[in-house]
């Protein structure tokens, strides 16, 4: 696909109309063109104001319950840029290959749902012995399985009808596919940063917000063997720190640890699972 | 103390939607509860638009409207628009819920029936009245039928373009070019700020 080719993709990005087997190439080349991500913040903006012409005013019960839930939904702590600083060697391997995971991409997140079944088919069954809870609670849940179960939904759209219901946002699954999303829309807010910093060397590409999130994304860069795996180094003058695994380099990977002013950002091939630290010479990097 | 606390409520209607998604973040429920009076109607009536079944349409609205209360930390106002947050997300959950729905295949007929049996600018003629969307019906009307067309599918049927091509008898990159040039002239005509 030439250049010219994938340019044109913005309006579809925008509208939530990529496959979701193309969202990641076109992320990629967003890491690589300031223009693009402009335009496609512009028809986000856009968007907004095409959805007013859609309005209309849910049921009024709803908002009882939506306020009745949201007081039994923890929320998400503060997104410090520190957020993933702490992540070991098993929460980075958790995340490296969600940050292409858009919340539409539908064999990913189709691999999700079957690794879980047994926590979503586990779910009633728990709704049901939830005491205390109110009764339009249970019965909201019901409902959403119900109609989940007649409508034939996937896996993850019946488990987000039960866990809106009841705001189980704690279960395992419901926190894996938030955390894809997450972290998708953490790699378009990276790519869309005004301001943001870009690096190019040898194809590999690196972007830094202003708020030292970056997001790497690689041409050509591969780990060369099945119990092998790319790690990717944030390195300043306290040595260097894991940013996380990159496992599937077709997509952009959000780094795990800022980005500082004068930080190096190297790739190396570590032991499948990663390493504390570094045991190769870099086969990429970059000065920031 | 009470003069204060009525203060806080007048603060609250005339906060920015950032301010009070910053404020939500913090566990502010009545700034949250103002995001809700401000938003829900927009997330009910987009998600409603693309997912057709009134009663899933209220369990996916209470997922967003839920899911902005546990997320709002994410928030950053300095990337962007709290509106272009809260829809964006509302169009995602939409499209999850539709996309496991049925198959492609489905999908492209059913996307070919509705094209048959509704009229083109159903949208653009005004689903809402008010006179408050004048502006963007006629900024809709202002497209090409098939820019129209494209942009309506994706964004009100949830469709990827290639369903929208399928559907509509037209070669891919034509489609990809007019939702591209479409949302430019909608963009420039309705003045959104970049």
């Amino acid at each position: 696909m030439t250049s010219a080719d994938i340019h044109s993709l913005a309006g579809a990005y925008a509208l939530d109309a990529l496959p979701a087997d193309e969202v990641d190439d076109f992320e990629a080349h967003l890491a690589q063109c300031r223009a693009c991500r402009q335009e496609v913040a512009s028809f986000e903006a856009t968007t907004v104001r095409l959805s007013e012409l859609v309005e209309e005013s849910p049921p009024a019960s709803m908002k009882t319950d939506v306020m009745a839930m949201i007081t039994s939904v923890r929320q998400d702590p503060p997104l410090a840029v520190s957020d993933h600083g702490d992540a070991d060697g098993s929460d980075a391997d958790d995340t490296v290959s969600d940050p292409t995971a858009e919340a539409a991409s539908d064999p990913t997140a189709d691999t999700t749902a079957d690794t879980v079944t047994p926590t979503t088919t586990a779910a009633p069954a728990g709704a049901a012995t939830v005491t205390g809870s109110a009764p339009q609670t249970r019965d909201a849940t019901s409902r959403g399985m119900t109609l989940a179960n007649r409508l034939g939904l996937g896996l993850a759209a019946a488990l987000m009808v039960v866990a809106g219901a009841l705001g189980l946002w704690a279960t395992s699954l419901n926190g894996q596919l938030q955390e894809r999303d997450d972290q998708a829309q953490q790699v378009a807010a990276v790519l869309a940063a005004d301001g943001a910093q870009t690096i190019q060397v040898d194809g590999t590409t690196l972007v830094i917000a202003p708020d030292q999130q970056a997001v790497l994304a690689t041409a050509g860069l591969t780990a060369p063997g099945d119990d092998e795996v790319m790690q990717v180094w944030v390195i300043d003058e306290r040595g260097p720190v894991s940013a996380g695994l990159f496992v599937d380099p077709s997509s952009p990977k959000l780094l795990d640890v800022p980005v500082t002013d004068g930080a190096t950002v190297g790739i190396t091939i570590e032991p499948a699972g990663g390493s504390e630290q570094p045991t190769s010479d870099p086969i990429w990097a970059a000065e920031v | 103390m009470a003069a204060r606390r009525h203060l806080h409520v007048v603060d609250d209607e005339h906060m920015t939607d950032e301010d009070l998604l910053v404020r939500t973040a913090r566990g502010d429920t009545a700034a949250f509860e103002e995001l809700y009076d401000r938003y829900s109607a927009r997330v009910y009536g987009l998600v409603k638009r693309i997912v057709r079944d009134p009663t899933l349409s209220q369990d996916a609205t209470q997922v967003v409207m839920t899911e902005l209360w546990k997320t709002a930390a994410r928030f950053d106002p300095d990337r962007g628009a709290a509106a272009s947050w809260i829809l964006t997300l509302a169009h995602r959950r939409a499209i999850d819920v539709v996309r496991r729905e049925q198959s492609s295949r489905d999908r492209i007929q059913r996307a070919g029936r509705t094209q048959m049996e509704r009229p083109a600018d159903t949208i653009a003629e005004g689903v809402v009245m008010e006179d408050e969307h004048a502006e963007v019906r006629a900024a809709m009307h202002h497209l090409t039928e098939l820019q129209r067309e494209a942009i309506q599918m994706a964004w009100f049927d949830g469709y990827t373009y290639r369903e929208v091509a399928a559907a509509l008898d037209v070669p891919l990159g034509t489609i990809k070019t007019r939702m591209r040039d479409g949302m430019i002239r909608l963009r420039d005509e309705l003045g959104v700020a970049t």
